[in-house]
C-alpha cells in the first residue's frame, strides 16, 4: 500500500493507492474520492465511550469505515473536517495518545480505543475523550490549522482544543487556569498541564475559538 | 478584460480588471473590493434571460437570489475583487463554445459577460446529503471562476470514478452520471457517514475540493447560537 | 516584549515572549498555549460598562484577560478565532479602526473602544467597530488572507472585508443591494476617500455566518 499526503500545510489530504485486497481505516465521512470499486464497510471504535454520548464528544465521530482495494488495485483520497496539516507517526509496539477530531486513519495492525477525559471536560463542549492508538502500523492525523511539533522537557499548559495528539510518555492534569472564577470567566476553558518528556503536537487553531469569534455575528 | 487571482497561502480571491465595454457577472454579495468607478448592476437576469424563477432556483441552489454585473463608469480601467464564502482556493476555467460546465453547491463565483448562466434542477437525487438540488449550468465562450473549500483538483475521467456528492466543484457536460451509496448498503453508507456518491462514466473533466462544506457547517452549526 | 508571528499567512499564530513584570492583554479564550510562570487576571477592561458596550457594540468577549509573567523569557502562544493571517501595528500616541472580531493581542498602553457607526435611519445597521488608541502594541486578525490597499483617491470595500484602516480616511456608507439569502439584509459598502491603508481581508464573517445558518440549531419553544 502507498500512502501520500498532498496539500500540506494548508489543506492535507490523504491519498492511498491500494493493492487487490488490501485494507486501511479511517475515520467516517472522511472520504473525497475514489475509485469505483473500492469495497467500503462501517465499523465503530472500540472503549468505554458509546456513540450515544455523540453529545459529549463535540461532534467528533466514533464511526470508522473500512475500505478496501478491489481486484484490480484502486486509489482513495481522505481529507479531515476541518482544514489544516496532516501527519503521520509509525508505531512499533508502543502507543500514541490523539484527541478527538484529531485521528484521521490508521492501517489495520493499529489498535484504536476511546479513552473517557474526566467528568471536567463534558463542561467544555469539547469532546470528552482521548483516542488510544497501539499496535504495529501507521497512523495519520491531522490539525485544525497549522500543525506544531514540540519536544517538551519541563511543563507546558496548552489550552485542550489546541491539543492534536501526544506521547504517552508525558503527564498531564486536566484543569481549569486558576480558580473557578478562572475557570468560568477567563474563556480559555480547559487546559491540560502537560510535564515530562515526550512530544506533544498542537494545531494553531480551535473549534470554539473559531466558535467564539462568529457568534457574535449570527442574527436571526 | 483580465482577471488576477490573489494567492496567499490557504486563500485565494480574484481580481477582475475591466476596461472599456467589458461586463462581469458573479452572485451578489461576491464583490468585496472595488475601485471607485466600477458600476454594479444588481439584476435577476443573466444575458438576456431572467426573472423571479431564475432568482428563486438560484436560491435554491446555494446562491444568491441576484447576480451582479459589473463595468466601469467612465468606459476607463477598473477592478473588481470577487470573494467566495469558505476559505479555499479560486480556479478560472475558460469556456470555449464547445462544453457546458455544470457548477455544484455554491461553488460558482464569477464569469464574464458572454456566458450564459442557468441553473438546472437535478431531482430527489440530492435530497439526503442536503447537497442543493440545483446545479448551475455554464454556456458560451469566456471565462467562469469557480471556488473551492479547500484545494481545486482536476480530475480526467476516461470510463468511471465515484466521488462523494459534497466534494463536487463542477464537471464537464459530456460526462453522465448516477448517483447512490457508497458502501455495499444502505445501512452501511448510513453508519460510516459516507453519504452520497456520484458516479461519474464517460470522458470528460471534474474538479473536486478537498473539503466537504456540508460536513464543516455540521461540525460548526451546532455550537453555534440557536436560530428562531 | 518580543514577539514572532507564524504559520502565516494561513493559519498564523503569534508568539510573545515577556521579561519579567511585563503584561500583554488580550480577550479571553486567545491564549493557546504558555509556559508555567505566568499570572493570568480575569476582568473587564475599564470596568464593568466599558466592558458591556465593548461587548455589547462590538461582539469582543466580555472577558479580558492580562497575562504577567512571574519570571523572564516565559512564551504565550496566542490562536485568533477564524482561519487567516496576523498583524503586527505599533502605534505611538496613534489611532486605528478595526473591525469586530479582528482584535488578538495588544500590550498595555493601548485602550480600545467601541464606536458604533449608524446607517441613516437603520437603528443596528451600521458597522461596530472598535477605536484603538494609545502607545504600544497591537496585533490584530483576519478572516482569510489580508491585502493591503494604498488609498490615494477613493475605494471601495464591503463591510465584512474591512479589517482596519488608518483614521486619516473618510468614508461614507452606502448599502449595496446585495441580498445573500432571503434572511438577511443587504450589506453595506465602505467608500474610503483621502490617503491611507486599509487592510482588507478575503473573506468575511458575515458571508460566513449567513452560510452556516441553516446548520444552525433551531430554537425550541417549550
Amino acid at each position: 500500500m502507498r500512502s501520500e499526503i498532498v496539500g500540506n500545510p494548508d489543506y492535507g489530504e490523504l491519498i492511498f493507492h491500494l493493492a487487490p485486497g488490501e485494507t486501511v481505516r479511517a475515520v467516517s465521512g472522511a472520504m473525497n474520492w475514489m475509485s469505483t470499486d473500492v469495497g467500503v464497510k462501517a465499523r465503530l471504535m472500540g472503549g468505554f465511550v458509546r456513540s450515544f454520548a455523540r453529545k459529549f464528544l463535540g461532534g467528533a465521530s466514533l464511526f470508522i469505515s473500512e475500505f478496501r482495494g478491489p481486484s484490480n488495485g484502486g486509489q482513495l483520497s481522505l481529507a479531515p473536517t476541518l482544514p489544516g496539516a496532516i501527519q503521520s507517526v509509525k508505531l512499533d509496539g508502543g502507543t500514541f495518545w490523539l484527541t478527538a477530531g484529531s485521528f484521521l486513519s490508521a492501517t489495520s495492525g493499529i489498535d484504536l480505543r476511546t479513552k473517557f477525559y474526566g467528568f471536567r471536560a463534558l463542561f467544555s463542549g469539547k469532546g470528552a475523550f482521548l483516542i488510544q492508538a497501539s499496535g504495529r502500523g501507521e497512523v495519520w492525523f491531522n490539525a485544525y490549522g497549522a500543525l506544531i511539533e514540540r519536544e517538551l522537557d519541563g511543563e507546558l499548559i496548552v489550552d485542550t482544543g489546541h491539543v492534536c495528539a501526544f506521547d504517552p510518555s508525558l503527564d498531564y492534569k486536566i484543569g481549569g487556569m486558576g480558580g473557578l472564577k478562572q475557570t468560568l470567566f477567563s474563556g480559555e476553558g480547559l487546559v491540560m498541564k502537560f510535564s515530562g518528556r515526550g512530544c506533544i503536537y498542537l494545531q494553531t487553531r480551535n473549534l470554539g475559538g473559531t466558535v467564539g469569534w462568529l457568534s457574535p455575528f449570527c442574527r436571526g | 478584460m483580465q482577471i488576477e487571482i490573489l494567492s496567499r497561502g490557504a486563500f485565494r480571491s480574484a481580481l477582475v480588471h475591466l476596461e472599456g465595454s467589458d461586463t462581469f457577472i458573479s452572485e451578489s454579495g461576491a464583490m468585496f473590493r472595488a475601485s471607485s468607478n466600477v458600476d454594479i448592476d444588481v439584476t435577476t437576469r443573466t444575458k438576456g434571460k431572467g426573472g423571479l424563477l431564475r432568482g428563486v432556483k438560484r436560491l435554491l441552489g446555494g446562491e444568491s437570489f441576484f447576480m451582479s454585473k459589473y463595468r466601469t463608469t467612465d468606459g476607463g480601467r477598473g477592478e473588481v475583487g470577487l470573494a467566495p464564502t469558505l476559505p479555499g482556493e479560486v480556479h478560472e476555467i475558460t469556456l470555449d463554445g464547445a462544453s457546458e460546465w455544470i457548477t455544484a453547491g455554491g461553488s460558482y463565483l464569477g464569469s464574464g459577460g458572454d456566458i450564459e448562466i442557468d441553473t438546472q434542477f437535478q431531482g430527489v437525487k440530492g435530497f439526503f446529503t442536503g447537497e442543493s438540488m440545483f446545479f448551475m449550468v455554464a454556456r458560451g465562450v469566456g471565462p467562469m471562476l469557480v471556488s473551492a473549500f479547500g484545494t481545486v483538483r482536476e480530475l480526467e475521467v476516461d470510463g468511471e470514478l465515484t466521488i462523494d456528492t459534497s466534494h463536487l466543484v463542477a464537471y464537464e457536460g459530456s460526462l453522465q452520471y448516477t448517483v447512490g451509496k457508497i458502501a455495499g448498503s444502505w445501512v452501511q453508507s448510513f453508519l460510516s457517514g459516507e453519504g452520497l456518491a456520484i458516479h461519474f462514466q464517460g470522458r470528460g473533466r471534474v474538479y473536486v475540493q478537498s473539503h466537504a462544506p456540508s460536513e464543516f457547517g455540521r461540525r460548526l452549526g451546532p455550537l453555534l447560537p440557536q436560530r428562531g | 516584549m518580543r514577539h514572532e508571528i507564524e504559520h502565516t499567512p494561513s493559519y498564523s499564530l503569534l508568539e510573545v515572549t515577556l521579561d519579567a513584570g511585563e503584561s500583554v492583554v488580550s480577550d479571553a479564550g486567545a491564549m493557546a498555549w504558555m509556559d508555567h510562570g505566568i499570572d493570568v487576571k480575569t476582568s473587564t477592561r475599564g470596568g464593568v460598562l466599558k466592558g458591556l458596550k465593548r461587548a455589547l457594540l462590538s461582539g469582543e468577549s466580555f472577558f479580558q484577560n492580562t497575562y504577567t509573567a512571574r519570571r523572564p523569557g516565559v512564551r504565550i502562544g496566542f490562536a485568533p478565532g477564524p482561519a487567516g493571517d496576523i498583524r503586527h501595528l505599533h502605534l505611538e500616541n496613534q489611532e486605528l479602526f478595526l473591525q469586530k472580531g479582528a482584535y488578538l493581542v495588544s500590550s498595555e498602553g493601548v485602550r480600545c473602544d467601541a464606536k458604533f457607526d449608524g446607517l441613516r435611519g437603520f437603528f443596528n445597521e451600521g458597522l461596530f467597530i472598535l477605536r484603538v488608541t494609545g502607545t504600544g502594541d497591537l496585533f490584530f486578525n483576519s478572516f482569510g488572507d489580508i491585502q493591503e490597499v494604498e488609498v490615494d483617491g477613493e475605494y471601495v470595500v464591503d463591510n465584512g472585508y474591512a479589517v482596519a484602516w488608518e483614521p486619516s480616511l473618510s468614508y461614507r456608507l452606502s448599502k449595496a443591494r446585495k441580498i445573500r439569502s432571503f434572511l438577511f439584509s443587504d450589506q453595506i459598502l465602505l467608500r474610503f476617500s483621502g490617503r491611507g491603508r486599509v487592510w482588507v481581508q478575503s473573506r468575511s464573517p458575515h458571508a460566513l455566518a449567513s452560510w452556516v445558518y441553516p446548520f444552525r440549531p433551531k430554537r425550541r419553544n417549550d
